[in-house]
């Protein structure tokens, strides 16, 4: 997700009339074509002695400035995190500043839209039915600004697969211009339902493409209501069966929660049964944000109570030797057999940790906790010692 | 259930409306629980019910929101409107499970003598004697097999020496070995060996050679010394001892899962199913294959006294039972006919054990090459020829090619007349993706093929064994777990 | 039930068979006669008049308590095969669905 902190910029002089990108540098000897796609960031006033060059696509100042380039703005001190690399859009009507990349970080996501299909009764991202084709417009724009020895990045949404061609067009891009970075589609799979579809992802021949797919339930009924859309498990089941079948590699995404949590041996039984050539399948703690709040009393579990459902799903997945991972939960919530599992999934910008968690010998190895979590938190946090009994 | 705030509907809008269809199922009557049935599909999914649940079902009055109707759902016992991708699993189901016929034949039996030092009392073909020349094979005989294997288009292909006692031919054994792993480097397939032996002979030497090319070995461990002896005599009565002595010296060498063993039971096995058990134990084994006796060779002929397949299947429960308690205290076993069962039952590409198949494994799972250049179906194939039925030889290496081997009525006829979805009984039979066509065993027993299954001993076991076998997943959670984890 | 006769009549070493045939069809009878082969050997005579007549011999020296027990048998086993061939013929023609689609793709997903 983006990095909401759109605070408000003071221009300096003279602004574009309309919002555009660029990358962020301290570099203030670049070459022509890169200063006019860089905005360069001048943290204090000794950072250059010369005059300031011109033909920057926009100058950024952690200090008073008196400086009268064209897009040139003092930032708030919220955004003095910024850093060499990372990609902003500058909204100058707006006033507003938004970090769309950060290089340091290892978990970019991009919003290629909010418009989604399904309506998950647990959605950290509420879609919005509008035209956002200015988003991809924008990434397309963006991507050729990111660093070329960038890991991993994602595309999210709503739903990506909602584009189109343009989703298409977007990995096709982002291969060209990213050749060595993995790329990761969060979508519900349902426009891979249909063959041709499918067939034009895996056309691309993007070097290392996942797709990581919800599925809920074993039985339609349960998933359909958990999505909120009659036709959805169908539609998902069979996108996944068409992209394994055009060779793309496919995550299965599980959330656990109050709908989730009762039928979760059935649902491991039954992927390791019918989706048995998956290629991973993440067991994921919930995120309290987004309609999760909204419908905190159906959702919300206690991770601790539900280790024996927990338990029987992954033994039953490692039977079958489907490859998995648990995602979103905090080591001292896991009974101890299954802390292996445990991966720090979230993103580096929304964990927090408890208070106790100081006195933790493993906690480096959590991933903590979401920051959204502390409407609910569970009654197993506490703190582990090695060598203590689990 | 709490109420959703709008705009989220209830699940009442989502469920299906009364008024399913069945899936294909078979189901049998389960002879050890009254008006208990088990049903099963083709790919191998199984739920135990009530004679009224079954009832129910059949006749499309199951609620669709009791937990009946959506274990049946999930399964794929049944469909409704709500879902119909059901369709397209099963046929991707299916397919992964008939996938293994077109590997074709991965496991070649090579029989490098018929000489051996024991003279087991059940074993159907070897030969105490010194004549290498009528007992061993030939290079050249080996050199044309190895020739056939690599026909074989299968990506996995896994070569067992037998015999006799191979190691009393190890020779060969080692020429066949860096002659295949030379072939080998042209073709790329998994390649690996075993040696299937009575561990009397295994020299440093010969494990030095089994570490280099990361052979595996087989062994037969009857239980204790006591009984082990009595039944696999030998010069100096000695082979226990040398088993224990070389097993001990293997894992040291090669691993200590680098060993595994079976057993044969007989009549004086049949009270002692525990000891023997506890005897792998104490040998440091993890597995055990509790094997019933083949009605072929010296075992069809000998004085000893037969048992009939009750006794058999009493044996089988008690040893499984008691495989379970060690697992239960903490010794972790598992039994490897079972084993092959559960893949059946769980597993989405079934089990590739070659003596449990329809089509039958032979030829097309496994085949045989003798020390006399004959080549047959199968091992028990070969057996019945020792006892003078040769209709399971495929031919010779000197006279036959492979294609007319392989084409031939003595393969063709039993595949196709014995597989199982055309068979009286075993065509209605619940127990279908479990079990396999054997048409060895109902020749060598009712003089054909196909046999009739309720006259089968064969039948009687495979019944027995997987009635035995759902009735504890289904009654046994701890059972369940510790099986599960066989897989 | 024709003229109040019943299905069934143990006699030393038999039971005789004399089913409707509108009930039970000849195929399911077959099929539990093979399946109780062990015990009994079905002679099917004729069909006629809409009723199925039919012999299962037993062993000399039967008792009667035994023979109804196996008619007992005969019979559970009889409701099964009709069960069977009402489930055959209710997926038959999704059974044939499901094998052509199993056969129709070319390509098997492999995980690598």
């Amino acid at each position: 997700m983006l990095i909401s902190l759109s605070n408000g910029v003071r221009p300096l002089a003279v602004c574009s009339d309309h919002p555009f990108v660029a990358r962020v540098s301290e570099n203030s000897k670049l070459g022509d074509d890169e200063k006019r796609v860089t905005a360069l960031l001048l943290r204090s006033p000794d950072a250059t002695s010369e005059i300031l060059p011109e033909g920057y696509r926009a100058y950024l100042f952690q200090y008073e400035s008196t400086e009268k380039l064209r897009d040139s703005y003092v930032l708030p001190t919220t955004l003095h995190y910024l850093q060499e690399g990372d990609v902003i859009r500058v909204d100058p009507i707006r006033r507003r500043v938004r970090a769309l990349y950060r290089r340091a970080s290892t978990a970019n996501f991009f919003l290629v839209t909010e418009r989604c299909d399904n309506f998950c009764l647990m959605c950290s991202q509420p879609p919005r039915q509008q035209n956002d084709d200015w988003l991809v417009d924008e990434l397309l724009r963006v991507i050729p600004l990111v660093d070329k020895t960038t890991t991993s990045l994602g595309i999210t949404g709503g739903e990506p697969g909602l584009l189109g061609p343009r989703l298409i067009e977007l990995v096709r891009a982002i291969r060209d211009a990213l050749p060595r970075t993995a790329l990761h589609i969060l979508s519900n799979g349902r426009a891979f339902s249909d063959l041709p579809f499918a067939r034009d992802l895996s056309a691309i021949r993007h070097g290392d493409l996942m797709v990581g797919i919800p599925l809920y339930s074993d039985l339609a009924e349960e998933h359909d209501y958990i999505v909120q859309a009659a036709g959805a498990f169908d539609q998902t089941v069979r996108g996944i069966l068409n992209l394994k079948s055009e060779g793309v590699r496919v995550e299965v995404r599980v959330v656990i929660h109050g709908d989730t949590v009762e039928r979760l041996p059935e649902l491991a039984a039954f992927l390791a049964r019918n989706l048995t050539f998956v290629d991973h399948v993440a067991l994921m703690g919930l995120e309290l944000t987004g309609f999760a709040k909204t419908n905190l009393n159906e959702l919300w579990v206690d991770p601790v109570d539900y280790v024996t459902q927990l338990e029987e799903a992954v033994r039953t997945l490692r039977h079958a030797r489907v490859p998995m991972s648990i995602y979103n939960h905090q080591l001292c919530v896991l009974p101890s057999a299954l802390r292996g599992f445990a991966r720090k999934s979230i993103s580096d910008w929304k964990n927090t940790y408890a208070p106790e968690c100081s006195e933790c010998d493993v906690r480096d190895e959590c991933g903590g906790m979401f920051a959204s979590s502390s409407i609910r938190k569970s009654r197993g946090i506490s703190p582990l010692r090695e060598g203590a009994p689990q | 259930m709490t109420t959703l705030k709008q705009p989220f509907r209830g699940r009442t809008d989502f469920l299906p409306s009364s008024g399913y269809r069945l899936l294909p199922f078979r189901l049998n009557r389960l002879r050890e629980r009254q008006d208990h049935y088990v049903i099963t599909n083709d790919v191998g999914e199984h739920v135990l019910l009530s004679k009224l649940e079954l009832e129910d079902f059949v006749d499309h009055r199951l609620g669709t929101t009791t937990a009946l109707y959506r274990r049946l759902k999930s399964k794929h016992f049944l469909f409704d409107e709500r879902s119909r991708v059901a369709i397209d699993l099963l046929a991707l189901k299916y397919r992964s499970r008939v996938a293994r016929v077109a590997e074709f034949t991965a496991l070649h039996m090579f029989v490098v003598t018929l000489r051996c030092d024991h003279s087991c009392h059940y074993c159907q073909v070897s030969r105490q004697s010194e004549d290498r020349a009528n007992f061993d094979m030939t290079p050249s005989h080996a050199e044309k097999a190895l020739a056939l294997v690599f026909r074989s288009p299968a990506r996995h292909l896994k070569i067992e020496f037998q015999g006799g006692e191979p190691l009393l031919n190890f020779p060969l054994v080692r020429h066949i070995v860096e002659r295949a792993e030379a072939l080998n480097r042209e073709h790329g397939r998994d390649l690996r060996f075993v040696i299937a032996s009575n561990l009397s002979r295994l020299t440093d030497d010969v494990l030095g050679f089994c570490k280099d090319h990361g052979i595996e070995l087989s062994t037969s461990l009857d239980g204790p010394a006591d009984l082990h002896d009595a039944q696999r005599p030998t010069k100096d009565g000695s082979s226990h001892a040398r088993v224990m002595d070389a097993v001990r010296r293997a894992r040291a060498m090669l691993g200590d899962q680098s060993v595994s063993a079976l057993m044969t039971t007989t009549p004086a096995a049949l009270e002692r199913v525990e000891e023997i058990v506890d005897e792998y134990v104490a040998a440091g084994f993890r597995s055990i294959f509790l094997r019933s006796l083949s009605p072929y060779g010296f075992a069809a002929r000998s004085l000893i006294r037969r048992y009939n397949v009750q006794d058999w299947i009493t044996f089988f429960k008690r040893g499984l039972q008691h495989i379970l308690d060690l697992n239960r205290r903490g010794y972790a076993m598992r039994e490897e006919y079972t084993t092959v069962l559960l893949q059946k039952l769980f597993s989405p590409t079934g089990s590739g054990y070659v003596d449990l198949q329809s089509p039958a494994g032979m030829g097309i799972g496994g085949i045989v090459y003798n020390y006399d250049g004959a080549v047959y179906a199968s091992d028990e194939g070969r057996m019945l020829a020792e006892m003078g039925d040769t209709s399971f030889k495929l031919g010779h290496l000197d006279e036959d090619s492979y294609k007319s081997m392989m084409t031939g009525d003595a393969l063709l006829g039993p595949l196709e007349a014995t597989v199982l979805e055309s068979v009286p009984m075993c065509a209605d039979c619940a127990f279908q993706p479990c079990c396999g066509a054997d048409p060895v065993f109902h020749q060598a027993t009712q003089g054909d093929w196909v046999g009739h299954k309720a006259l089968s001993a064969f039948c009687e076991k495979q019944t027995a064994v997987l009635e035995f076998l759902v009735a504890l997943l289904e009654d046994d959670a701890f059972a369940r777990r510790t099986l599960l984890g066989w897989l | 039930m024709s003229n109040g006769k019943r299905a069934f009549s143990l006699h030393p070493d038999r039971i005789d068979l004399a089913l409707d045939a509108s009930v039970y069809s000849t195929i399911a009878v077959q099929k539990a006669g093979y399946r109780l082969a062990r015990r009994c050997s079905l002679v099917i005579e004729c069909l006629a008049e809409n009723e199925l007549r039919g012999t299962l011999l037993l062993p000399q020296g039967t008792t009667e308590a035994h023979a109804r027990e196996v008619a007992a048998d005969f019979f559970r086993e009889l409701s099964d095969q009709q069960l069977r061939e009402r489930i055959q013929e209710e997926t038959k023609g999704i059974r044939e669905l499901v094998l052509a689609h199993a056969f129709s793709k070319t390509d098997l997903i492999n995980r690598q």
